[in-house]
């Protein structure tokens, strides 16, 4: 980590020495358009992806939270597309399905819609990197599952005595008791997210897809460190993105106090 | 000779030491002189130690084929050398390359491309200067001409041999053109020729596929537009750009007349080929009759798919010259190479040995070796002689010169013509803002 910290102050194209060159890969950040535009992509896909992905994981644990017969294999099924989800595979996959002759086309096509190539669209193609995050829903889910299993069955029962029906007892037990977990699946899928790479390399061909639509920020990192051979500037760039996920984490724990509840938390009313 | 300082098996059957030491001596000069009489094989085989060299190469299976034939053919010439080999497609071939440079982990022998990559890693010093080589009699380059040695030298050192020469061209799917009983293109065309036969193909597929490949976006087809247009090439000497808003803008508006009329493939299906990923060529996926590639493209998109393709030359432009021949790939040694005597050996073998190039054949194009050319000339395919008549007839009429400058940002600026190509075709940016817009960015990242 040092030596990347020197040689964000240098030229380094990888083949012959590094040579100082002080801040002027951190000053040309601050001007590269390319850059800018890795920076929007990237926010706007953690922005969407993330808060998606934590509901549909919240939906779908409460759903298979009881206990009813046959549940076992359907948490596994649902759980599945994150083990796969981040391989090089599963992106190949998913950029034939989203493909101008893929499945999804296919599909579209029994309605009578004719649909176009979805992941080399500039309009669309970040909405499949965003719909394959959601997809791996099963990791935050899972842990939702077991953080629902905590929650005491009595204030279920004690509510319901008390005439609460299922979307108060939602809102009032199940929610405040889970902002724990929810705080904790939101700083991990928050940080996971920024530094997603796979996903944008593969669908998009190793361009940043049609007009940079899909250069994700670790993406782009890659391509001028090893493509351009910029060693220097990436260096610069991977410091900026370590300074940027921890101000975002940093903010969040600092909102965390007046959301997150935690049941030993005295006499707080 | 005391007794204490040996060991004594048997009474009266000990060896004295220097009578050991005498015997040990002889046995290794004798067993040295047996072994080099052993190994010769050609007379070159004397200076040649074994050792196991790692080669790498782009290209489709067929190349690979040839290629693992060829290096047997070398192996069991020069009896101890062995080959480790690794090939890919050409997208992320030099990232890796690069990458195994720097990490002291380069291969031994390596394929390389004209440009940039010769001048930049060339000037960089990561490949092996060639000329002592050449003097010394090592590397049999008696197949090249003066013009073939100069295009694998950077600044006047020799650090790459061509295998193959090549040329811009427009590859046709013959198999189409005959389904819809239309004429293919011959000699030389216009653009305005061009666009008539897009035109026509699209309506007599009635929706089956499209005239052509946009190929709006790549600055390499542009490149050759514009040198046929202005006679100039597109980078002066300074490394600044040569074009304007009007060559520009003339360039996209025919391409934005086209995608009007519907007679070449949909943006978006376009943008979904990767650079450098011949398999996502929407020509290739049977979309479009016409598209435009090396003509060494005939070759490799033939084995990607199933109809038989043909040549014809880029449309002209202007009346200025704008077909020009550049070196297709070239052989180098890296320099950090622990064995550069038994590297030169294979690619002194590469290159002249008979055997070695009629196995090779044109898997990589057409020969840059004259050696190569009159060997592979009586039997040769029906697909490689148009390969060789296309190139002799490209040769002997006007060329232009082989664009082949390398200045820091040239790369940068390709994929910006790209984006910009990109935003236009799909209506985010209109032509003139576009244009405009090119220029200023392009300029930016050259003088970065």
């Amino acid at each position: 980590m040092a030596v990347s910290f020197y040689l964000s102050f240098t030229n380094f194209d990888l083949l012959t020495t590094p040579d100082l060159v002080g801040a002027r890969n951190y000053a040309y950040l601050l001007r590269d358009p390319r850059y800018a535009q890795s920076l929007f992509v990237t926010f706007v896909y953690v922005a969407v992806s993330v808060p998606l992905k934590l509901v549909v994981a919240l939906a779908l644990a409460l759903l298979l939270s009881r206990s009813s017969f046959g549940i076992g294999p359907y948490r596994a099924i649902f759980y599945l597309p994150s083990l796969l989800g981040g391989s090089v595979a599963t992106a190949i996959v998913w950029r034939i399905v989203f493909g101008a002759d893929g499945i999804f086309n296919v599909a579209l096509g029994w309605f009578g819609i004719e649909g176009r190539s979805w992941i080399s669209t500039p309009e669309t193609s970040l909405a499949t990197l965003i719909a394959l995050a959601v997809w791996q829903f099963g990791a935050p889910m899972v842990i939702f599952l077991a953080a629902l299993k905590q929650i005491p069955a009595e204030l279920y029962e004690a509510a319901a005595i008390d005439g609460a029906g299922r979307i108060r007892m939602f809102g009032a037990i199940t929610l405040p008791l889970l902002t724990p977990i929810i705080f904790f699946n939101l700083v991990l899928q928050v940080i996971n997210s920024f530094q997603t790479f796979t996903p944008s390399y593969v669908i998009s061909g190793g361009t940043g897809g049609p007009s940079d639509t899909t250069l994700l920020y670790s993406l782009y990192l890659y391509l001028e460190a090893f493509t351009k051979l910029r060693m220097g500037y990436a260096s610069a760039m991977a410091w900026v993105l370590l300074a940027i996920i921890g101000a975002i984490t940093a903010a969040l724990f600092a909102t965390s106090r007046r959301w997150v509840f935690y049941a030993d938390q005295g006499d707080r009313s | 000779m005391s007794s204490t300082s040996y060991a004594c098996i048997e009474e009266g059957r000990h060896i004295g030491r220097r009578r050991l030491l005498a015997i040990m001596l002889t046995t290794a000069v004798a067993t040295s002189v047996v072994a080099q009489f052993g190994a010769a094989g050609p007379a070159l085989a004397a200076g040649v130690e074994p050792a196991n060299l790692r080669i790498v190469w782009w290209g489709g299976e067929p190349r690979a084929v040839a290629t693992r034939q060829a290096l047997d053919l070398i192996a069991a010439k020069y009896p101890g050398v062995t080959f480790t080999t690794e090939y890919s497609g050409f997208a992320g071939y030099f990232d890796k390359f690069a990458t195994q440079v720097a990490g002291g982990n380069a291969p031994d022998i390596v394929q390389m491309n004209f440009a940039p990559e010769l001048a930049d890693y060339g000037s960089r010093g990561v490949l092996l200067d060639l000329g002592p080589y050449v003097q010394s009699g090592a590397l049999d380059v008696s197949g090249f001409n003066e013009a073939a040695l100069a295009s694998g030298s950077v600044d006047g050192t020799l650090y790459a041999l061509p295998l193959s020469g090549t040329t811009p061209a427009t590859i046709i799917n013959q198999t189409k053109f005959a389904q819809l009983g239309i004429a293919e293109p011959t000699g030389t065309w216009s653009w305005d020729d061009f666009i008539g036969l897009a035109a026509e193909i699209t309506k007599a597929a009635n929706g089956a596929f499209v005239g052509a490949d946009d190929a709006s976006a790549r600055q390499e087809v542009y490149e050759v537009w514009y040198i046929g247009r202005t006679g100039n090439q597109l980078y002066n000497e300074a490394g600044e750009r040569t074009d304007t808003v009007e060559d520009l803008t003339a360039w996209f508006e025919m391409w934005a007349e086209m995608r009007e009329a519907g007679s070449i493939v949909r943006p978006d299906v376009q943008a979904a080929h990767t650079p450098g990923d011949n398999a996502t060529m929407p020509f290739v996926l049977g979309r479009s009759a016409m598209t435009f590639q090396w003509s060494q493209g005939q070759t490799t998109l033939a084995s990607l798919q199933p109809d038989d393709l043909g040549l014809a030359m880029q449309p002209s432009a202007g009346d200025n010259p704008h077909q020009y021949v550049r070196p297709g790939n070239l052989i180098s040694i890296t320099a950090g190479t622990d064995h550069p005597d038994t590297a030169v050996a294979v690619v002194s073998a590469f290159v002249s040995d008979p055997e070695v190039l009629k196995v090779l054949a044109m898997t990589r194009g057409v020969p840059s070796s004259s050696t190569a050319r009159e060997l592979l000339e009586p039997s040769l395919s029906a697909l490689d002689q148009e390969q060789v008549a296309f190139i002799d007839l490209v040769s002997s009429g006007d060329l232009a010169n082989a664009p082949n400058a390398s200045f820091s940002g040239m790369l940068d600026v390709d994929q910006l013509f790209t984006r910009i190509g990109q935003d236009i075709a799909f209506g985010r940016l209109s032509i003139t803002e576009g244009a405009q817009r090119f220029l200023d960015q392009a300029a930016d990242l050259l003088a970065r």
